[in-house]
């Protein structure tokens, strides 16, 4: 059986353009998600708060003392944000051990700070495990956090001795990453 | 691909991998025997494409049937059972974590795919249209067939068989709706697959009939049933589990969904103009070939991880791979209607500027431009950062300040479409029939600001609302009195019947948008364990406070009295959720209004819990209207042969 | 512990608790006006949701910061500009309507006046190519979809 169709083999006369520029358009979009696509959004971020000055703070660390930004002024600061819950913070962990083991008096300071992690046993678990050598600051009310733009942990940011941040990375340190952030700070490690 | 099938790695993954390769194979010679079929015409190849399609059913069914198995048997053997699941998940949970993630959810895809295939290759007619239709259908599976079977497979074997899995994300484990929004919302794009396929093979061969335009409406009327069934779902879904009250937020992926559905539905509305008028037939081709390009666009949103969004899934190669069908798709599909529409010629004169079809072209200028606004808003950081590099981000003012006039329009031309005539109304009798659905809304519009509603959005809705109501009112009773009795009317005309009940459920739908938008508000208070608390005019006391263990968690549940009633909010944590609380909301659903419950901080030692109280008016009337929607479209779908049956009764000339 | 004094320790424990758990105190406006800056401002760590209608800790803890700013008597602008600052433009759910995002707030306009131009031409050649071919019969009253169809297939002299 066969059904009866309306067949017109007769076509309307159409400007090849008109005719190519639909698929034209369509090709324009997909290419432009491919490039969205290739570029990726990981990689180095620049932080908003890089260039400018690095809001202050004073908390209070695990044992009860208190630091704050102004008393390292004069010095090269990496000021670490992490919780006791975050994986890539334990990847990172060793990489700053290291770091803060290269601390001086007046030279560069490993400071870092809690974010959104109200379970302090796991905290103290966490600095024992990877026996970092640098204060861990508790930011309870988030304060902190919000002057310095933080969403998720890891954030890094790399002060220099005049209170102004110069770098920024986020996700995990890796060694390299951490040399460059460092040399933007006149650090050398 | 041979060394990753492994008997004694994994028997099951081996034989899933398999079944999958043979529906791979089977959809290739398929392919080829459609296209053989049509183009050297020859009905044993065409016949051999359609048995193509129950082999590539049964191989793909197998294969999800074993992934099913692996899961519920809890078999760490298969990847995708290790990767995703649990043993100490309750069934339900093994179930649905089979679209849980990216492979399973494609392998999904797939089957559906391969399932409406196999029912168009039992229900297609033997015509000119039935190997390319075949066709189209055997590319659309090549693809979802070809990347679940090799890079996206679920079965691919382990270095080492772990002792448990990893569990499914927490966010699905947490609420019923994970068995159902999923589901409905392949249906509904997969289903879509279908009509596209008819559209290939009406482009192809340059022949459009009568059984192209019923067979595409009614395939069309299902997926866009399934679609909006599922779109409200997923917002109901948001609305159970997210603690915030709200079921919409212009989130990438729900705008994917979203564009679609309107597209679609201009879709359904211009094939009307088509079957009385014999026109706007290149304009359906092209709406139908972007309706489908947008659903492999959402789920290669979906899937690659470019807009960042609470459903994307993981990245790697499958968003690349997604892309590169889409662009086929996109390109090939547009530059086959660009090439052969023009031969598809408009029959009869242009409508009036005042018709039901200048009605139903200003409606499809309305939710192409809905369409192409929501598109942009979702693409735009994409596409910015891709050009500039700048990072931007849009939300949800840009889209409701769009979304509301045109959604205000659209309610607007739903109420005089069906009062308007074909071909030519002249302007008195448009007055004439406008008299009474005017009044209404005027009086709606009255009565809603004396009694307090200020909000214009909400006013407009509610005169709009009324106007739609009163004309589809008038008809009715006009068309029933001739007729005798409502049933004699449905029997005439189910079709129309059917459109105005889905016209009746959106505008339900509307105005509880509309007012729960506006109207919603919460209170926050903490409350202490046996201490009566006032909040927003209500008593509020916390009863009790406990702690529940289930093998897959834990879940502390606050029991509160407020305002005599007793609600039941509870937090979860999962055992693979890491600290995370998910929320389960305690609702209490009313016709006017909702009462929504949820914990936002509680310590059982401490016996305090700090809740959160929404009020939503007429929340509940999205979700009934939703369901309004759907019992329309099912009696327009119930009985359509009996229309076409008597129009073409008496011998006509026209043809099937 | 004597009766007065274990009341006076409780009540005291009470008022310092409700202290604690008390927000900065807002008028009605002032809660207005947090809410609707609130609601522009996402939340960093959530996808599309306004710090308004997040419930996790960071959400919270900017509300409150936006609050503390409204009582202070900061402008929206100063306001958002602050968390923008901040978080990057990426926070602002309503980023300024400047530079390249006017290409977003245009673009409908334009696809919407566009298609009102394409709709009007397409009218005007299909009228065109109709009264340039056949002209019109007799225009339908009443639409009869079959009879209408019967009349059309006959006019047009179908090949059966």
């Amino acid at each position: 059986m066969t059904t009866q169709t309306e067949s017109t083999p007769n076509a309307a006369p159409v400007s090849p353009l008109k005719r190519f520029l639909p698929p034209l358009i369509a090709a324009a979009l997909v290419a432009a998600l491919g490039v969205g696509l290739l570029r990726g959004n990981g990689g180095q971020v620049s932080g908003p708060l890089v260039g400018k000055a690095a809001p202050a703070f004073a908390l209070q660390t695990l044992d009860g003392g208190t630091i704050s930004l102004a008393s390292l002024k004069g010095r090269p600061v990496v000021l670490n944000f992490w919780a006791s819950w975050c994986i890539p913070c334990r990847d990172e962990a060793p990489i700053l051990r290291d770091l803060s083991e290269k601390q001086t008096a007046n030279g560069l300071a490993v400071v870092g700070v809690v974010f959104s992690d109200k379970n302090l046993k796991a905290v103290r678990a966490f600095t024992q495990e990877y026996a970092l050598a640098y204060p861990s600051l508790l930011d309870p009310n988030l304060d902190t956090s919000i002057a310095y733009g933080v969403s998720g942990v890891p954030e890094t940011f790399f002060i220099d001795k005049d209170g102004m941040v110069r770098g920024y990375d986020q996700g995990g340190l890796t060694p390299e990453r951490l040399t460059a952030g460092l040399g933007k700070i006149g650090v050398v490690n | 691909m041979l060394n990753l099938l492994s008997f004694q790695a994994s028997a099951l993954g081996t034989v899933g991998e398999l079944a999958l390769l043979a529906a791979l194979l089977f959809t290739l010679a398929g392919l080829w025997l459609a296209v053989v079929g049509g183009v050297k015409n020859d009905p044993r190849a065409t016949e051999g494409a359609r048995r193509s399609v129950w082999a590539v059913f049964g191989f793909v069914t197998l294969s999800l049937v074993i992934l099913e198995v692996a899961l519920l048997r809890d078999d760490f053997s298969v990847r995708y059972v290790a990767e995703h699941s649990m043993r100490v998940s309750p069934t339900w949970v093994k179930v649905t974590t089979l679209w849980a993630a990216l492979e399973g959810s494609i392998l999904l895809w797939a089957w559906m795919l391969s399932l409406y295939a196999f029912v168009l290759s039992l229900t297609l007619r033997r015509d000119a249209l039935r190997p390319w239709a075949l066709g189209a259908m055997f590319v659309s599976m090549l693809f979802f067939i070809g990347v679940v079977a090799s890079i996206a497979s679920p079965f691919t074997p382990l270095a080492q068989i772990p002792s448990d899995g990893a569990g499914p994300n927490p966010a699905l484990q947490n609420h019923w709706m994970m068995a159902v929004h999923p589901v409905l919302l392949y249906f509904g794009f997969v289903g879509l697959s279908v009509p596209f396929a008819y559209a290939v093979a009406a482009l192809i061969t340059g022949r459009l009939s009568e059984h192209w335009l019923l067979v595409t409406r009614r395939w069309t009327l299902l997926a866009w049933a399934f679609l909006t069934a599922a779109i409200v779902a997923g917002g109901w879904w948001s609305y159970e589990t997210l603690g915030w009250g709200g079921y919409w937020a212009w989130d990438p992926v729900e705008n994917a969904s979203f564009i679609p559905w309107l597209l679609t539905t201009a879709f359904l509305h211009s094939l009307q103009i088509q079957e009385r008028r014999r026109q706007l037939k290149a304009w359906n081709i092209w709406l139908i070939v972007l309706s489908y390009s947008s659903t492999v666009l959402g789920t290669f949103l979906n899937r690659s991880g470019i807009v960042q969004s609470v459903h994307a899934f993981s990245n790697g190669p499958v968003g690349a791979v997604f892309l590169g069908f889409l662009a086929f798709l996109l390109i090939a599909g547009i530059a086959l209607a660009a090439w052969r529409s023009p031969y598809l010629r408009d029959e009869g004169t242009p409508a009036a500027p005042l018709s039901r079809e200048s009605a139903y072209l200003a409606g499809n200028w309305l939710f192409l431009v809905f369409s192409a606004m929501v598109l942009l808003g979702t693409l735009f950081p994409v596409l910015v950062e891709a050009a500039t590099g700048k990072k931007t981000s849009v939300g949800a003012p840009f889209f409701d300040a769009f979304a509301i006039p045109l959604g205000l329009g659209l309610l607007f031309l739903m109420g005089v479409g069906p009062l308007l005539p074909w071909r030519r109304a002249t302007g008195e009798r448009l007055m004439g029939a406008l008299k009474i659905p005017g009044g209404a809304g005027l009086l709606a519009l009255v009565v809603g600001f004396a009694a307090g509603l200020r909000s214009v959005g909400v006013l407009l809705t509610l005169a709009l609302a009324a106007y739609n109501v009163a004309g589809l009112v008038v008809l009715t009773l006009r068309a029933t009195k001739e007729r005798g009795s409502f049933l004699a009317l449905y029997r005439e005309q189910p079709r129309r019947q059917g459109a105005h009940l889905a016209h009746l459920g959106l505008v339900v739908l509307a105005l509880g948008v509309a007012f729960s938008t506006a109207y919603k508000s919460s209170a926050e208070i903490t409350l202490n364990k046996g201490q009566p608390v006032t909040i927003a005019g209500k008593t509020a006391v916390l009863e009790g406070l406990e702690r529940r263990t289930y093998p897959y968690g834990t879940s502390a549940v606050a029991t509160v009295t407020l305002g005599g009633q007793t609600y039941m909010p509870r937090s979860n944590l999962y055992v693979n959720g890491g600290n995370t609380l998910y929320p389960t909301p305690s609702v209490r659903y009313g016709l006017f209004g909702d009462s929504y419950l949820v914990t936002t901080n509680l310590d059982p030692a401490g016996g305090w819990a700090s809740v959160r109280l929404i009020s939503s008016p007429l929340v509940s009337w999205i979700w009934v209207g939703m369901l309004i929607i759907v019992a329309g479209a099912s009696l327009t779908l119930a009985t359509p042969k009996l229309a076409v049956r008597q129009a073409v009764g008496a011998g006509a000339v026209a043809a099937d | 512990m004597q009766g007065p004094w274990r009341g006076l320790i409780a009540l005291l424990l009470a008022l310092v608790c409700s202290l604690a758990l008390a927000q900065t105190s807002l008028s009605p406006t002032q809660e207005a006006q947090a809410q609707a800056i609130g609601r522009t401002i996402r939340c960093p760590v959530c996808q599309g949701l306004p710090i308004t209608e997040s419930p996790s800790e960071l959400s919270q803890s900017m509300l409150r910061e936006l609050r503390e700013q409204v009582v202070a008597g900061r402008s929206r602008d100063q306001i958002t500009g602050y968390f923008a600052a901040r978080y990057g433009d990426t926070v602002l759910l309503d980023p300024p309507r400047r530079g390249v995002n006017l290409l977003l707030w245009l673009g409908p306009i334009a696809g919407a006046v566009l298609g009102v131009w394409w709709l009007s031409s397409y009218l005007k050649r299909t009228r065109a190519a109709a009264t340039a071919s056949v002209p019109d019969t007799e225009p339908e009253e009443e639409q009869d979809d079959y009879l209408a169809r019967v009349r059309a297939e006959v006019s047009h002299g179908r090949p059966s």
